[in-house]
C-alpha cells in the first residue's frame, strides 16, 4: 500500500538563510575581528567551552581560567586579521593561544606548575575510552587510545610539556628523574603518539570536546 | 645541529618548551632540512591535537557578556538589532580579505611557518553592491575555498523585509543562495554556496516580485582582488586610494635594523631606549626571523636582564607576506593599531619591514629612514 505521507517538497535551489552559528569558523573569526556583534557572539558561543576547558585544565582554578579565556578571545579579536587559514584551523589556533596564556599564568606562580594528583586525574579522564568511544575511529579516539597505551612515565612527560608547558628540567625536578630521562620521555612519548594516528587527517579531533554550535 | 641530533629536541621544540640557544639551533637546522622540518610539522600537529582532547568546560554564567564587554561590543541580545557603523563594515572587509590573503610567514602560531611549500590560497573576491547605478549599497565577499561561502552586507535606504540573494555563474545564469531580512534598510548575512559549479562572477539582491534591488560584479579572477571603496567616507577613501595599488613588497623597508637572536633582555631595553620611534625589534639568525619584540613583550621590572630576549619574543600576528595586497594590509593595521609588520617569505626568511607612519596615511621609506638617521647623527 502506498504511503499517504507526502514527500518533502523540494523548495528549489535556494537554501534558508544560514544562521551565524552555522557559518565556517574562519568567517566567524573575521566577523569577530571586525567587531561584527552578531558574528562575534556566534564565535564566542562556538568556542567558549573549548577555551575555558583548556584554561581551567592548565591553571586549575575557575577564576583565573575565566580571565585567561577572556584574554584568549581578546587576542583572537586582535589578531584575526592576520590569521592564515592555510596554516591550520581556527580551533587549533585558538587552542594554542589559550594554552600559551594559561602557561604564562602558571609560570608567574611560585608553586609547582602541576599537582601530581591533578595530572593523574587528567590523564585518567583524557584516556577514558568507554565502549562507544573505544569502537570509534575518529582522530580524537585514536589519540586517546594512543595516550592510554603509552608507558605512564611518557604519558606524564608529554602532558606536562604539551599541556602545562613544563620544560624538561621542570619535569625532571617534579618526577625526581635526570633531565636526560625527562627529555627522552618527551621525545619518545610524542613520537609514539604521532605514529599511532595520523595528525594530518582532515577532521578535527573533536571527541568529547566542543561540538561546534552551541 | 644535524639530523642525528634533531630528533632528541624535536618534541620539545614542537611543544614550545625548548628555549634559548637549543631552540635557535634546532630552528636553524629545520630551516635547512626538509625531512626534519616535516617531522617537526607532524609533531606540532600532534601537540595541537593534544589540547583538543582536553575536557571541555562550561564557563561561569555571564562569561559571554563579559567577553563582549571587554571587546566593546554589545551583548548578544542586542547583537541582532545592532546596525554596525561604516567603520565596522570596512574593518570586516579588511579582516575577511586579510584572513585569506595575508600569508603570515612564520606567523599564525608555533612553527607552522616552517612547513614546506604552502598550498596556494583559495581566492577571496569582493565587489561593491550597486543600486540604481550608484555604488555604496553594500559589499559582497566570495570565498572560493572549501566550503565555498559568501558574506555580504547591504544598506538600501527604505528597504525592509526579506530579500533574496542570487549568485551569477560563469554562464550568466543566476541561482538563489538564500534569503535574509533587511531592518531599516540594513542587513548582513553569510552562507555556503553549493548551488553553482564553476566560478561565481557576480551577485544580486531581489526584492518582492523579483525586483532587482542591487547588483555586484566580481572582476575576473586573473585580475585579482577588488575592493571598491567608492562607497567609503572621505577619510578612509582618501587613504586607501593613495595606497590602493601594489603589494606589501612594494612598500616595505628593504634595510630594516635587525638584532641578533641571542640578544638579552637588557640589550633589548637599551635598543628601545635608543629610539622612541623603535616599535619592534627583529631577532634574526642567518637571515631567518626567529622572533619579534615589542616593548610590551619584555618582562616588567628589572627581572632577568641577562635572559635571552628571544624567550619573550613572538611571531604571532606580526608577519606578512610580500605578496599581500597593500590596501588590505593597511586597513588591517589601522584597525588593529599595529604599525609594524615583519615581511617574510614562506620559509620565514626576513625580507623587510612594513612601517606604517604615525599619521597612518602612508608607509616609511628607506630614504626617509636614512634621512632621519643622518639628521640624528648631526
Amino acid at each position: 500500500m502506498e504511503s499517504k505521507r507526502r514527500p518533502v517538497r523540494n523548495k528549489g535551489p535556494g537554501l534558508a538563510p544560514v544562521p551565524a552559528g552555522r557559518l565556517p569558523d574562519e568567517t566567524l573569526l573575521a566577523g569577530l575581528g571586525a567587531g561584527d556583534a552578531e558574528l562575534a557572539v556566534a564565535f564566542v558561543r562556538r568556542f567558549q567551552r573549548l577555551v575555558f576547558g583548556i584554561a581551567v585544565t592548565v591553571v586549575g582554578d575557575r577564576a583565573a581560567a575565566e580571565d585567561i579565556a577572556q584574554q584568549a578571545f581578546e587576542q583572537a579579536w586582535r589578531h584575526a586579521a592576520v590569521f592564515d587559514p592555510r596554516r591550520g584551523s581556527v580551533r587549533a589556533w585558538l587552542s594554542v593561544i589559550t594554552r600559551n596564556l594559561a602557561i604564562d599564568v602558571l609560570r608567574a606562580r611560585t608553586s609547582a606548575p602541576v599537582d601530581p594528583e591533578a595530572l593523574s586525574g587528567l590523564l585518567a579522564a583524557v584516556t577514558d575510552t568507554p565502549e562507544r568511544l573505544a569502537l570509534a575511529h575518529d582522530r580524537a579516539s585514536e589519540l586517546r587510545r594512543a595516550l592510554a597505551d603509552l608507558p605512564p612515565g611518557q604519558a606524564r612527560a608529554v602532558a606536562m610539556a604539551g599541556i602545562y608547558g613544563m620544560t624538561a628540567r621542570q619535569i625532571a625536578e617534579t618526577e625526581g628523574i635526570p633531565v636526560g630521562t625527562a627529555k627522552t620521555r618527551i621525545a619518545g612519548g610524542l613520537r609514539r603518539l604521532r605514529e599511532a594516528y595520523s595528525a594530518d587527517g582532515s577532521s578535527p579531533p573533536d571527541g568529547s570536546n566542543e561540538t561546534g554550535e552551541t | 645541529m644535524d639530523c642525528g641530533e634533531f630528533p632528541a629536541v624535536a618534541a620539545e621544540l614542537a611543544l614550545g618548551v625548548l628555549t634559548g640557544r637549543a631552540r635557535a639551533e634546532a630552528l636553524a637546522h629545520a630551516e635547512d632540512c626538509a625531512g626534519c622540518r616535516e617531522t617537526l610539522r607532524q609533531l606540532t600537529l600532534t601537540g595541537e591535537d593534544l589540547l583538543q582532547v582536553l575536557p571541555a568546560a562550561e564557563p561561569p554564567p555571564g562569561f559571554e557578556t563579559r567577553v563582549l564587554d571587554r571587546l566593546g561590543l554589545p551583548p548578544a541580545s542586542a547583537a541582532g538589532r545592532r546596525r554596525p557603523g561604516l567603520r565596522y563594515r570596512k574593518t570586516l572587509a579588511a579582516a575577511v580579505a586579510a584572513a585569506a590573503v595575508i600569508a603570515a610567514g612564520l606567523g599564525g602560531w608555533g612553527l607552522r611557518g616552517l612547513e614546506a611549500g604552502p598550498a596556494p590560497s583559495p581566492p577571496l573576491t569582493s565587489a561593491a553592491l550597486t543600486a540604481g547605478g550608484h555604488a555604496g549599497a553594500g559589499e559582497v565577499y566570495y570565498y572560493a575555498g572549501s566550503p565555498r561561502w559568501l558574506y555580504m552586507w547591504a544598506d538600501l535606504p527604505g528597504g525592509n523585509g526579506v530579500v533574496a540573494c542570487q549568485v551569477r555563474g560563469a554562464d550568466g545564469r543566476y541561482a538563489t543562495v538564500g534569503w535574509f531580512r533587511l531592518n531599516g534598510g540594513y542587513g548582513s548575512w553569510g552562507s555556503p554556496v553549493p548551488q553553482v559549479s564553476g566560478p561565481v562572477t557576480g551577485a544580486r539582491l531581489l526584492g518582492p516580485g523579483g525586483r532587482i534591488l542591487a547588483v555586484a560584479r566580481f572582476l575576473p579572477a586573473a585580475t585579482g582582488l577588488r575592493l571598491d571603496h567608492r562607497a567609503g567616507d572621505g577619510r578612509i577613501g582618501a587613504m586607501t586610494t593613495a595606497i590602493s595599488a601594489g603589494t606589501v613588497g612594494s612598500a616595505m623597508l628593504l634595510e630594516p635594523t635587525v638584532h641578533p637572536a641571542d640578544l638579552t633582555v637588557a640589550q633589548a631595553r637599551d635598543a628601545f631606549d635608543f629610539s622612541r620611534k623603535r616599535h619592534m625589534l627583529l631577532l634574526v639568525r642567518d637571515g631567518m626571523l626567529l622572533g619579534t619584540l615589542t616593548r610590551d613583550d619584555l618582562p616588567s621590572g628589572a627581572a632577568g636582564p641577562g635572559s635571552p630576549a628571544l624567550d619573550f619574543a613572538s611571531l604571532e600576528g606580526r608577519t606578512v607576506s610580500p605578496d599581500a595586497p597593500l590596501a588590505f594590509t593597511h586597513e588591517a593595521m589601522c584597525s588593529r593599531g599595529i604599525r609594524r609588520l615583519a615581511v617574510t617569505d614562506d620559509r620565514g626568511r626576513l625580507l623587510g619591514l612594513l612601517c606604517l607612519k604615525r599619521s597612518l596615511r602612508g608607509f616609511c621609506t628607506d630614504e626617509g629612514v636614512a634621512a632621519l638617521r643622518a639628521e640624528r647623527a648631526r
